[in-house]
């Protein structure tokens, strides 16, 4: 293994044994993007096939049938414990992309669904796949990521974290955001999925000569020109872009701070 | 033609403990060097970072926002606190490390600190190192960072002046000897205008070495050189003990033993979906089939002709990061690889600002945020543990008052007292 992908891999094991370690009731939050994907095979190889937490889906039911289907069929063979949560009441009162604005939108369905499901689970942390590189406010994220009661960041005020030594506590009622992949690059990602032979949803190759780099909600993602067929035709493609990985996030482009938004929030 | 302030090359490359082809670079130095402007020049010019990220023009200040992604870094113009880029050239992935200058924020410059390797000090040529640059100096040296490079930067503010360059780098080059730093070189550039960050300056015509980021390539990261072997009990899963190897490495056939226990056989080391391997080198990740009975978690593992020292009283240096500092006589955890460790602060035996020379004098006063502190810690019950200049990993420690509060971050200097083994 290419000793850069070999240290990665060490550090998010590392601390995905440390959370099992340290916390009581941990979950994964799995989108079935590439990331959370590849987060999920992580654990597998920490705890050897294991998957030790809960895995929860904040479905807004607005995904592509693609991964719907890649959901049911990988939780299925790797006989994940899967909680999908939906905010049913924001849904019944009609919330959706064209209803509100994106912010409006991916708060209800996505912050609050998941606001709902880790109050109903009892989470003390949830582990996500977010990646430094993705975008600016991200990259100034721990790896332990403390939440109030409220669930906003405060990011003015992050814990220290040395070396690999970090704090573990989290004030009462609120939980742990953990983030084992934030070294992580996009490229990373998918020289170690080839490597590894991680599955993930068709939606990243090309069809017809277009491709998704980046998929959430069908009505907010638009897909790139591209011809990559196999992940080695990805794995080239992202080596030479210089486009970024989130061009085709409707939710990015409505506001220039948006993503802080989302976040102080409680977005993931 | 003058000659050069600093000898070419770098220090005799070590015996590095991740592999030699990632680096962890911190950009330290005082507020408004331009440690983020340089940065982002750096990430620009080698293709490292994608073309809508550059979203305000370079004129305009956009640099410093590749970096300093919130909206109040880029309203008041300073950061806030530390990110990272990776930037890959050859064969080599350098993960560069942003912090910030200002003395107040000097839990977040430690954070990124402590990931870095080896460092890159920034320095305004026309304002010179002060206060924090001799801070950050300080701190790394403690962290055990010792090869850095100086960047002399805002050439193009001086008219690309030699002479400003030159009092600047001899500054610096004297701060680092009195340090303790290896200056592996100083280099002037602009980061405004590109000039001698990846390629040679057109305005700098007098000087005679390398670029940034040429230089770059002589720094190493410190390694374990001959550290002993040491694991760390994670977890159990199904017999097998789930394991991280802290320094060292571990060979199938070895024999470890663990504190008050009789010795067991490495049996099998293991990977998830991987064939059985021989070996595991520091930093590695396992499963570990053991003879005897599996270890409880947290367990620290060692070779029964190397092992630990034992005992409960740790002489120790810390880092105060806390606003309201600390005194002796706290009640205290040393969180460290494997375990938490209770005791309390049984003396401060002398205490002194970061940017300053450790005082002669003993004071037993209250430790001042920012300060380092050299103490007695009386520990609940006798630990294993190595001083960190025998094996850095397991001498290092996160203080914290047992609860929430994180106090700073220490290394050990000395174990002794009881030793009950």
């Amino acid at each position: 293994m290419p000793s850069a992908l070999r240290d990665l891999e060490n550090d998010t094991v590392q601390v995905l044994r440390e959370v099992r370690g340290r916390f009581t009731n941990p979950a994964l939050l799995w989108s079935m993007g590439k990331d959370s994907t590849t987060l999920l095979w992580l654990v597998r190889k920490a705890f050897f096939g294991d998957v030790p937490f809960p895995v929860i889906h904040i479905d807004t039911s607005y995904k592509f049938r693609q991964m719907y289907e890649f959901r049911d069929r990988w939780s299925r063979e790797w006989g994940l414990d899967l909680r999908v949560h939906r905010n049913e009441k924001a849904l019944a009162a009609g919330m959706g992309p064209t209803a509100a604005t994106k912010l409006e939108c991916c708060t209800a369905l996505k912050t609050n669904a998941l606001q709902e499901a880790l109050e109903a689970g009892g989470h003390d942390a949830v582990l996500l796949g977010i990646r430094g590189d993705e975008h600016g406010v991200r990259a100034k994220e721990r790896v332990f990521s403390p939440r109030d009661r409220s669930f906003g960041w405060d990011y003015r005020n992050q814990p220290a974290e040395f070396w690999d030594l970090r704090q573990a506590a989290v004030d009462e009622g609120g939980h742990m955001r953990v983030h084992p992949m934030l070294s992580w690059r996009e490229i990373d990602i998918w020289e170690y999925v080839r490597q590894e032979g991680i599955p993930v949803p068709d939606l990243y190759f090309a069809n017809d000569g277009n491709r998704y780099r980046s998929i959430g909600c069908e009505c907010c993602c638009s897909p790139v020109r591209s011809d990559a067929g196999t992940v080695t035709d990805v794995v080239i493609e992202v080596r030479r872009s210089r486009e970024g990985e989130r061009a085709g996030r409707a939710q990015d482009k409505e506001d220039a701070a948006a993503m802080e938004k989302l976040r102080a929030l409680g977005y993931m | 033609m003058t000659t050069p302030v600093l000898p070419e090359g770098g220090p005799t490359p070590a015996a590095t403990a991740r592999d030699a082809d990632t680096l962890r670079v911190a950009f330290v130095g005082e507020v408004d060097h331009g440690k983020s402007t340089l940065l982002g020049r750096l990430l620009l010019d080698t293709g490292s970072v994608t073309t809508d990220r550059l979203e305000v023009p370079v004129a305009d200040g956009g640099l410093a926002f590749l970096l300093d992604g919130l909206t109040e870094e880029r309203a008041d113009l300073f950061t806030l606190d530390t990110a990272s880029a990776v930037l890959e050239t050859g064969s080599r992935r350098y993960v560069l490390i942003d912090v910030p200058g200002h003395a107040e924020l000097l839990v977040n410059m430690a954070t990124g600190a402590s990931r870095a390797e080896a460092a890159v000090i920034v320095v305004d040529c026309r304002e010179r190192a002060a206060e924090q640059t001799r801070r950050h100096m300080r701190v790394l040296a403690m962290m055990g960072v010792t090869a850095v490079v100086c960047a002399i930067t805002k050439m193009d503010l001086a008219d690309w002046a030699e002479a400003e360059f030159h009092t600047a780098a001899r500054q610096v080059a004297a701060l680092a000897d009195e340090i303790g730093l290896t200056l592996v070189a100083a280099v002037p550039v602009s980061a405004m205008t590109g000039d001698n960050v990846t390629a040679p300056g057109t305005r700098l015509p007098w000087y005679a070495g390398r670029p940034l980021l040429d230089t770059l390539a002589d720094l190493t990261p410190w390694g374990d050189g001959g550290a002993p072997l040491r694991v760390e009990a994670q977890d159990v899963v199904e017999g097998r003990v789930l394991a991280r190897v802290l320094s060292g490495e571990l060979r199938t056939g070895d024999r470890l033993v663990a504190p008050g226990e009789d010795a067991r056989t490495a049996l099998r080391i293991e990977r998830f979906g991987e064939p059985p391997q021989e070996s595991a080198a520091t930093g590695d990740n396992i499963g570990l089939v053991l003879s005897g009975p599996p270890c409880a978690p947290g367990t620290l593992l060692a070779p029964p002709d190397r092992r630990p020292l034992r005992g409960d009283r740790w002489r120790v240096r810390v880092l105060c990061t806390a606003e309201d500092g600390f005194a002796e006589g706290a009640r205290c955890t040393l969180r460290r690889a494997g375990a938490d460790l209770t005791g309390r602060i049984a003396r401060v035996e002398r205490h002194w600002d970061s940017a300053r020379r450790a005082p002669a004098a003993t004071d037993r006063g209250p430790v001042r945020f920012s300060e380092v502190a050299e103490l007695t810690v009386l520990l609940d019950r006798p630990a294993d543990g190595d001083d960190v200049r025998v094996c850095a990993p397991l001498g290092r420690f996160m203080l914290t008052d047992g609860s929430v509060r994180i106090l700073g971050l220490g290394i050990v200097d000395e174990i002794a007292g009881e030793d009950r083994r």
